[in-house]
């Protein structure tokens, strides 16, 4: 049976809380409270709030052209020459978004699990597990994407009662930085929070493009949310100052929570569990946009065949930084490419769509199942009727 | 066709999935592990480098049932260097097994060490990811690595045992019970806090009293009483008992619950602060030792001794803190919390000017809820 190449209304949550939770989410609060201390809160409600704004500038783009993805109407609106720059342009942003992750989620599992462990041979098994996952199509991926999100929320619904110290006096004094800092530090969290922008590709795969809004803010909310709650904790229990000082100080904070009558001595690694979960489905949806986007530039029916090649181009770029700070540049870069693709490409293609007006949607779609058609009657003329 | 392509992919697919994701090179078995319980510092009486004394449990006497008294249930191991890592990694030339902090029970620092500084100790354990946070920071009253040799016949492991004592010694409020990760807390603060004192004689380890640590100093020990007031103020009480005299009878109250409110005042430029302690509790013994007879509870009379006696230890205690210029309860963070432009122009001579200038305004709130299944209290009446 050939599986479902459409995302239900449910899905769409599913894949961007997916995409968004993962590596960013754990050293979030250190970058906030190292920037702007207790006032970190305030930075992360800055991002959120910027964060929306892209995501529903995201939306109506994608909103205008159901059933078509970004490398068909961006080539529509900017010309073939300009939106084919574009595209590819696109593709290598979401193929570096992926090396940032897999680098990151190598380096921290090699400081917390696998010390001994070589940096390429993590990265290898990470792309090897998610290559496997992504080739099977969006179907299997949101499946995988659904079940992983069950295992996410357990933590963050147990956590809060367990935490044994939290101190809310950390939170003040609020709004005692300037607006340097407050942006300084929403632009960290951008990072964390990145990841709406799969919507651009995947937006055409929603059963009901036109109620895309809805369950996309929801999945912005829910993931704002979740990440607000591991802020606050870890605020409040390892105390300001101290989140500032670790590189990851989520995975410290569930190493200090006593486990009720001793079942285990430490749950940290079942945290660890969660995260690289969180991680691979990050990298999952990740592949499969790039590896589709390009797809869909080249006309192709399936981003199968691109997925082995962008995998090779990952491991590479992720080896391209010699240590960790070099890691967080890289990662800057990314926001800027971000900020730059949200705020300026995204808006930009709004606005030429409303002087061009948007194609009949579906003829792209229509036109190449013809030509598929076509060639299936000219195969069946040649081969006297038998089809393989 | 396609079928039996994929049925020749799959199980290439599984071969090279479980040898490149099985991540190997980390394998290391549990008997390929020294499992350090409890590691001790302190100063080389012949250098000017360090002693890393280890105790690290015999895994395989833990296995057999059969005991016998020979058999030693833990290495204690020492040796010299100048930092952490260097003490660490040299065991490697003394046991082929991997040096593992994982489950460290405490940290114990010897006197003389603290004195010239405890940050250089405390950095490889904050920085070791696989430290347990919930780990004890102790100051031993002598030398540290004694700790190690007290041979008592009960325990096997010193280093449970320090635990377990801390974990059963809040029963009587006279030691201050902090993890390493709450310490770290204290410390990076403002550099100050209270940790745990650790003596040991031939047979036994004892843990009562506090060390002030100042500037990551230590300072000055604190008495069992100064250290409850610690524990008060560091809202950490969570049992114990208070005897008091009223009326030559000894009565003990246990407390069933305490808090401690701090909150900085700001009048006129003058800081002070409003302390309020709260608890209840029972009265679970009434001690009378000359003649006497049957009288019934004066509950308010032992309820206004009580609030005396703890108003008085922290009175005491901040007063001693306050000569030393040391802040180990954070009050220059409520400052900073609640009167953020006031630290900002006082923050540089907290330490040295405002803290020991501030004002308290303490007040005890304790109830006295039950008094056993007695209602009265019956002392023995003399016949002559």
């Amino acid at each position: 049976m050939k599986a479902r190449n459409k995302l239900l209304t449910q899905e769409v949550t599913i894949i961007i809380v997916n995409m968004i939770l993962g590596v960013g989410t754990i050293g979030l609060p250190s970058s906030l409270a190292k920037t702007a201390g207790p006032d970190g809160i305030i930075c992360y409600l800055a991002a959120v709030a910027l964060y929306f704004v892209g995501t529903v500038l995201i939306i109506w783009l994608a909103q205008r052209f159901p059933n078509q993805g970004l490398a068909d109407y961006s080539s529509y609106l900017l010309g073939s020459v300009l939106g084919f720059v574009f595209n590819l342009v696109f593709a290598l942003y979401m193929i570096s978004v992926v090396s940032a992750v897999v680098r990151r989620f190598a380096g921290i599992t090699k400081i917390f699990l696998l010390q001994r462990t070589p940096l390429e041979a993590i990265i290898i098994s990470m792309l090897f597990a998610a290559s496997f996952l992504t080739r099977n199509g969006l179907e299997p991926i949101a499946r995988s994407c659904q079940i992983l999100l069950y295992i996410f929320f357990i933590p963050f619904l147990v956590t809060p009662f367990f935490i044994p110290v939290f101190d809310l006096g950390e939170f003040l004094p609020l709004f005692q930085s300037d607006f340097v800092t407050i942006a300084k530090g929403a632009f960290n969290a951008i990072f964390a929070l990145a990841g709406i922008e799969v919507m651009l590709v995947l937006g055409s795969h929603a059963e009901n493009p036109r109620g895309l809004m809805r369950p996309a803010l929801l999945g912005i909310s829910i993931v704002s949310a979740l990440i607000l709650v591991l802020i606050v904790l870890a605020f409040g229990s390892l105390s300001v100052s101290q989140t500032a000082k670790l590189t990851d100080p989520v995975f410290e904070m569930f190493k200090f929570i006593p486990v009720p009558f001793s079942i285990f001595e430490r749950i940290d690694i079942f945290i660890f569990t969660v995260w690289i979960a969180s991680t691979y489905s990050t990298i999952v949806i990740g592949l499969f946009t790039a590896s589709h986007h390009l797809a869909e530039m080249f006309n192709l029916d399936s981003g199968k065949g691109f997925v082995w090649p962008i995998c090779v181009a990952v491991y590479f770029m992720s080896l391209i930084p010699g240590n960790e700070f070099e890691v967080a540049e890289y990662s800057n870069v990314l926001v800027f490419m971000w900020l730059f693709l949200v705020y300026g490409i995204v808006p930009l293609l709004l606005i030429i769509s409303l002087f061009r007006k948007p194609p009949d949607p579906g003829r792209q779609k229509r036109s190449s199942k013809q030509k598929r058609r076509k060639q299936k009657k000219q195969t069946r003329e040649t081969t006297g009727g038998a089809v393989s | 066709m396609t079928m039996s392509r994929n049925s020749r992919c799959l199980p290439i697919t599984l071969i090279m999935i479980s040898l490149l994701a099985a991540g190997c090179w980390d394998a290391k078995d549990i008997d390929q592990r020294s499992f350090v319980m409890g590691v001790a510092f302190d100063l080389n009486d012949t250098d000017d480098t360090l002693v890393m004394t280890v105790e690290i449990p015999v895994l395989t006497s833990f296995a057999t049932q059969t005991q016998s008294s020979s058999d030693a249930r833990s290495l204690i191991a020492a040796t010299t260097g100048t930092s952490v890592t260097q003490m660490a990694t040299r065991f490697e030339t003394r046991t082929w097994r991997e040096q593992f902090f994982g489950h460290t029970q405490c940290i114990i620092i010897g006197e003389d060490l603290a004195r010239e500084g405890i940050l250089p100790i405390i950095d490889y354990f904050d920085r070791n990811p696989r430290i347990d946070r919930r780990l004890t920071l102790f100051i031993a009253q002598g030398e540290a690595g004694q700790i190690f040799h007290v041979k008592n016949p009960i325990e096997s492991l010193i280093s449970i045992a320090l635990n377990q004592i801390l974990n059963t010694l809040t029963n009587t409020t006279r030691v201050v019970k902090r993890s390493f990760q709450e310490s770290l807390r204290d410390l990076e603060s403002n550099g100050d806090t209270v940790l745990p004192r650790v003596r040991g004689t031939e047979t036994e380890v004892v843990i009562a009293g506090g060390a002030l640590i100042k500037d990551y100093k230590f300072v000055a020990w604190l008495g069992e009483n100064e250290t409850r007031a610690v524990a008060f103020l560091y809202n950490s009480i969570s049992g114990g008992v208070i005897t008091v005299n009223v009326d030559n009878i000894l009565y003990t109250y246990a407390l069933r619950s305490a808090s401690t409110s701090i909150k900085p005042m700001l009048k006129d430029g003058l800081l002070s602060f409003k302390i309020k302690v709260r608890s209840e509790g029972d009265i679970i013994e009434a001690f009378h030792k000359g003649p006497g007879g049957t009288t019934n509870f004066d509950l308010p009379k032992i309820e206004a001794k009580l609030n005396q006696v703890v108003e008085e230890e922290i009175r005491h205690l901040l007063a001693k803190l306050q000569d030393f210029k040391a802040d180990p309860i954070g009050f220059d963070r409520l400052v900073y919390r609640h009167n953020p432009k006031y630290w900002n122009e006082h923050a540089a001579d907290w330490k040295e000017q405002v803290w020991p200038q501030a004002r308290f305004e303490i007040t005890a709130e304790f109830n006295i809820r039950r008094t056993g299944i007695l209602e009265q209290v019956t002392v023995y009446e003399s016949k002559e």
